[in-house]
């Protein structure tokens, strides 16, 4: 903690004592530097009822002296070797400031303990405005879903009908069911359509005469085939 | 917090799945029985996930950005009314967002214009301080193109006209003020403007309610729900969430039919790498400047800032509760997942064919001139060929109605998106490797020119003359200067 | 020495315009398109930075720039990027005393890096200086007859503008770094500081709802630009017929939306809901139309 000389001489030449301890001050000397502007002490400690002081005597360039933690205000003018800013410190706790020119360079702390000199609370944590929302989700690890469940194709009943065939049946899902006719070893007619789930009836008709092979499958909508594929011969009458 | 549904919870996917019921607003509606879902589908997992991180991803539907509706229309022009202001956005559940948006809104409202129609946008400045707009990809004469030095002041106003005499394209619109882009953009300023065409009209591509305009940007957040800006002018700003139109990496809900999607990357200085599901292919129809020649499957896309790209996605080959995820595979964490497609039920007819062809290339005049620009960092300011942007100066003055081959040679270790305002280019070569299809068969007004790499483009200088500008559209880097200013003679 | 070289030059040098003003010749004056304008650099020089005519410097004397009225003068601080280094070009003197000059204080407007300007209207010497630094002086010395300047553009106008203005300012330009620095006249503020106490829904009257060839036509007064979402529904049907977002102006409104969902007889329902800029939301208006 220093003292600053003239302060000492004004003090001795007027025949008053040295301040006493309780009510010392501390000095904080701004130091102009080309690219490092600084203060002489920037982070200090001192009791509660204690005074700071922040001097830019000697200094040619501009500074100020300026609270940077929400828990006190202290703003002092722009100034080139401007009048000393003072402050008593009432309560415990942490005090930052800088120099605004500066910023990143002349910032400092001013501790103040209570009587007892025992550490003094941390600062008061920065309103939910400036603290930061992390993003926590989970990394993603899955980017398709796929519908790998094959459909059930049941209950299926063909039967002939005038000049056609009808297919009954039932879907678990909804899907696409495929009628294939077959005549003598070759495909005479498919028909594929999109149906519901559940029950249905799907009717081929226009066919002449004779006897076919009818091949039922069924897909879902996702392209899994049912397993059942149902094949029966209709003859159909004229 | 308690959850709050998202002030969109329109979609028909809510319809189906939740009835009624949990959409308040519509409680004097008589509520058909048929509407009874058609699975179980209140699960507990979805119970589970009202109690999640708001980053959650796939936890909202898309919102539906709103279409603007003009003031009024003629024969020949119509008049839009925005006003440039502060707003509360529902991005978090749970918090309400300030943010500056066209008419208070984000993503701001889109624009859809014909070619041929005039348009005319009252531009009016609520803010504090002043702002301008500049319609990107849009040919604009250059007193109504946003140059960095026309600012509408605060309380004032200007009618932007844009003679909408180009091809469709898939255009948006953002503040250009001197020295704010990164942050303006950062905190809501954008907004898409949809320029259709007859061509375009004749090809059947997927319209209305299929045709979904898609605005990515990375953003974080503070503690009480407000965004949280860092300046980073090395890299540009890097959030840890990804926004899609307005919400964290929602859901789609899409019908089992073909849908055209339009991005745009609304980020500060982010790339994305777009990859669909386990390397599904995306059909991209359309770039910065409108539709390519012809389609183009695509496996990985690679999107840069300020840059769009149209895909049609054929989602009939999918049953209904399957879903695929869009996402960047260059991200991490938050910043991989953009949007997830859940597929419906339901019968759907469409007939839609991507037609094998979709424009012809118009031929161009031979370049007259070659220019370089050397893309690197100066003493603490981004420069362009060893200069930083000054409006008292003209770096170069490109004869109206030619052509110019103009190299982009990054000699730095950052990703330059560089942006001519005004015209657009043809992509011709790059040092990374051979240039995408896609990109060789259209047109761009913004390539990414990627660490260390030259790019060589041919710009076409028509059809107006004036002074516009040309920069880097990484914010970060255009806000500290990486800028140049062109006078077309 | 600087100031008697002004004082030795100025009765010359206003003579010489006031022979050519009254020969009929007015050199420069008013004449569009034939200003020049002069800039004068910051050189940093350790504790002793100076103003220089050369943006490399080296510092010797205080410069001395010469113009005609109408002119501009461009102080540019980009050398005092690399240092971080504040500086401003401020009013030290003018003669005779010019109120718009002498409103640049010293300790307003400090900067790092960027430009500052001033268009000189009336002739004089003007001794400039940073408000910071007392090594950075200099003069202007500005001939000919008085002539209109634009305003400064700092100041905000709260009056309609019809045409977009160019403005003057250059954005100052900060140079990256990771700590705060302190606010200065060109800083972006984030949205929220200032946001309108607006509570107020927007309201919704003579809504009217009927089919068109297109689709469906919706009439309605709005007080207020909103938001709107709008779903028509029919009576029996599982999915809405369609539903629309969009960004209505206040007013009187038709809006058609484009649907061929309402070709079926039955009942159909419009629901209607805006919310304004701020998250108010209006009551959800219902209408009901009868297809026959």
């Amino acid at each position: 903690m220093r003292v600053a000389p003239y302060t000492v001489a004004a003090l001795l030449a007027a025949g008053l004592a040295l301040p006493a301890a309780a009510s010392a001050q501390t000095t904080i000397e701004a130091i102009d530097g080309v690219t490092n502007n600084r203060w002489s002490a920037p982070d200090i400690t001192v009791k509660v009822g204690e005074t700071v002081t922040w001097s830019f005597a000697g200094t040619t360039l501009m500074h100020n002296v300026k609270a940077s933690s929400p828990n006190w205000t202290l703003d002092s003018p722009f100034a080139i070797a401007g009048p000393s800013v003072t402050q008593t410190f009432t309560a415990a706790g942490q005090y930052a400031y800088l120099c605004q020119l500066h910023a990143s360079t002349m910032t400092g702390v001013v501790k103040v303990t209570d009587d007892s000199g025992a550490p003094p609370p941390p600062p008061p944590p920065p309103p939910l405005s400036e603290q930061p929302y992390a993003n926590d989700a989970p990394p993603l690890t899955v980017f398709e879903r796929r519908d790998t469940l094959a459909p059930k194709l049941d209950r299926v009943d063909v039967t002939r009908v005038r000049r056609g065939v009808r297919v009954r049946f039932r879907l678990s899902e909804d899907g696409k069911l495929a009628v294939r006719l077959t005549r003598g070893g070759r495909t005479v007619k498919t028909r594929t359509v999109e149906v519901d789930a559940g029950t249905g009836a799907l009717t081929v008709s226009g066919l002449r005469a004779g006897t076919y092979g009818v091949q039922v499958s069924a897909k879902d909508l996702a392209g899994n085939a049912a397993k059942t594929v149902v094949r029966e011969t209709v003859t159909v009458r004229r | 917090m308690a959850f709050r549904p998202p002030a969109d919870a329109w979609s028909r996917r809510d319809f189906m799945r939740n009835g009624f019921g949990s959409i308040a607003l519509l409680c004097t509606v008589a509520a058909p029985d048929a509407l009874r879902p058609r699975r179980a589908t209140v699960t507990s997992a979805a119970i589970r996930s009202q109690a999640k991180s708001p980053f959650a991803p796939f936890q909202r539907d898309l919102p539906r950005i709103p279409e603007l509706v003009p003031v009024s229309s003629t024969r020949t022009r119509d008049t839009y009314s925005l006003t440039v202001r502060e707003g509360l956005a529902d991005i978090l559940p749970g918090f309400q967002t300030p943010i500056y948006g066209y008419d208070g809104v984000y993503p701001g409202p889109v624009i859809r214009a014909r070619k041929g129609r005039e348009v005319v946008v009252r531009q009016k400045n609520a803010l504090p301080f002043e702002t301008n707009v500049h319609l990107h990809g849009g040919y604009v004469p250059a007193e109504h193109d946003g140059h960095p030095m026309d600012i509408i002041p605060a309380g004032g106003f200007f009618d932007y006209h844009y003679p909408n005499d180009q091809d469709a394209a898939t255009l948006w619109y953002h503040d250009h003020a001197h020295g704010r882009t990164s942050k303006t953009l950062y905190y809501g300023l954008v907004s898409m403007y949809l320029l259709e065409d007859e061509l375009e009209a004749e090809l059947g591509l997927p319209q209305g309610e299929f045709d979904v305009p898609i605005v990515i940007a990375d953003h974080a957040f503070n503690k009480d729900g407000s965004l949280r800006y860092q300046e980073n002018v090395d890299i540009g700003f890097r959030g840890d969430t990804i926004l899609v139109n307005g919400a964290v990496s929602p859901r789609m809900a899409v019908q089992r039919r073909r849908y055209r999607l339009r991005f745009l990357n609304a980020s500060n200085a982010r790339s994305y790498a777009l990859r669909l599901g386990q390397g599904r292919p995306l059909l991209q129809i359309a770039g910065d400047g409108g539709l390519l020649t012809r389609p183009v499957p695509r496996a990985r896309v690679a999107l840069h800032p300020a840059e769009r790209t149209d895909f049609v996605i054929d989602f009939s080959q999918y049953g209904p509760g399957e879903a695929l995820t869009l996402y960047n595979e260059d991200g991490d964490g938050g910043t991989v997942p953009i949007l997830r497609f859940d597929i419906q039920g339901g019968r759907v007819s469409d007939d839609f064919r991507v037609p094998t062809r979709l424009r012809d290339s118009e031929p161009l005049p031979a370049p007259n001139a070659r220019r370089t620009w050397n893309l690197a960092l100066g003493t603490a300011a981004w420069q362009i060929n060893g200069l930083s942007f000054d409006p008292n100066r003209i770096d170069v003055r490109p004869r109206r109605g030619s052509t110019e081959v103009w190299t982009f040679v990054n000699n730095s270790n950052r990703v330059h998106p560089m942006h001519l305002h005004g015209f657009l280019f043809r992509m011709l070569d790059r040092s990374s490797g051979p240039v995408e299809l896609a990109d060789k068969l259209g047109w761009k007004d913004t390539v990414g020119v990627l660490p260390n790499e030259t790019v060589t483009v041919l710009a076409w200088f028509a059809p107006y003359g004036g002074k516009y500008v040309f920069h880097c559209h990484a914010l970060e880097h255009a806000d500290k200067a990486m800028m140049l200013q062109m006078e077309i003679v | 020495m600087r100031t008697e070289h002004s004082r030795l030059r100025r009765p010359g040098v206003l003579a010489a315009t006031a022979v050519l003003a009254a020969a009929g010749i007015v050199a420069g004056v008013g004449v569009a398109g034939a200003r020049e304008n002069v800039t004068v650099y910051s050189v940093e020089n350790g504790l002793s930075p100076c103003f220089s005519k050369d943006a490399a410097g080296p510092c010797g004397d205080a410069p001395v720039v010469t113009i005609r009225t109408g002119e501009k003068v461009t102080w540019n601080f980009s050398g005092a990027v690399a240092t971080n280094q504040y500086h401003n070009a401020a009013a030290k003197s003018s003669t005779p005393a010019n109120a718009a000059w002498n409103a640049r204080l010293p300790q307003n407007d400090i900067q790092v890096g960027g430009t500052q300007e001033f268009t000189f209207g009336a002739a004089g010497t003007y001794e400039f200086k940073c408000g910071l630094h007392a090594s950075m002086t200099g003069t202007v010395i500005v001939e000919g007859e008085q002539v209109e300047t634009p305003a400064p553009s700092e100041t905000p106008t709260t009056t309609q503008t019809a045409t977009a203005t160019a403005t003057a300012t250059f954005a100052a330009t900060m140079p990256p770094s990771a700590t705060a620095t302190p606010d200065d006249h060109l800083t972006t503020p984030a949205p929220g500081k200032g946001a309108p106490k607006d509570t107020e829904a927007p309201r919704l009257q003579d809504v009217s709802f009927k089919r068109v060839a297109a689709g469906a036509q919706l009439r309605f007064w709005l007080s207020e630009q909103s938001t709107l979402t709008a779903v028509i529904t029919r009576k029996g049907a599982k999915l809405p017929v369609t539903s629309a977002t969009r960004q209505v102006p206040a007013g009187t409104r038709a809006l058609v939306l484009r649907t061929s969902g309402l070709r079926k007889r039955g009942s159909y329902t419009l629901a209607l809901r805006f919310v304004d800029a701020l998250g108010n939301k209006s009551t959800t208006t219902v209408e009901t139309l009868k297809v026959k």
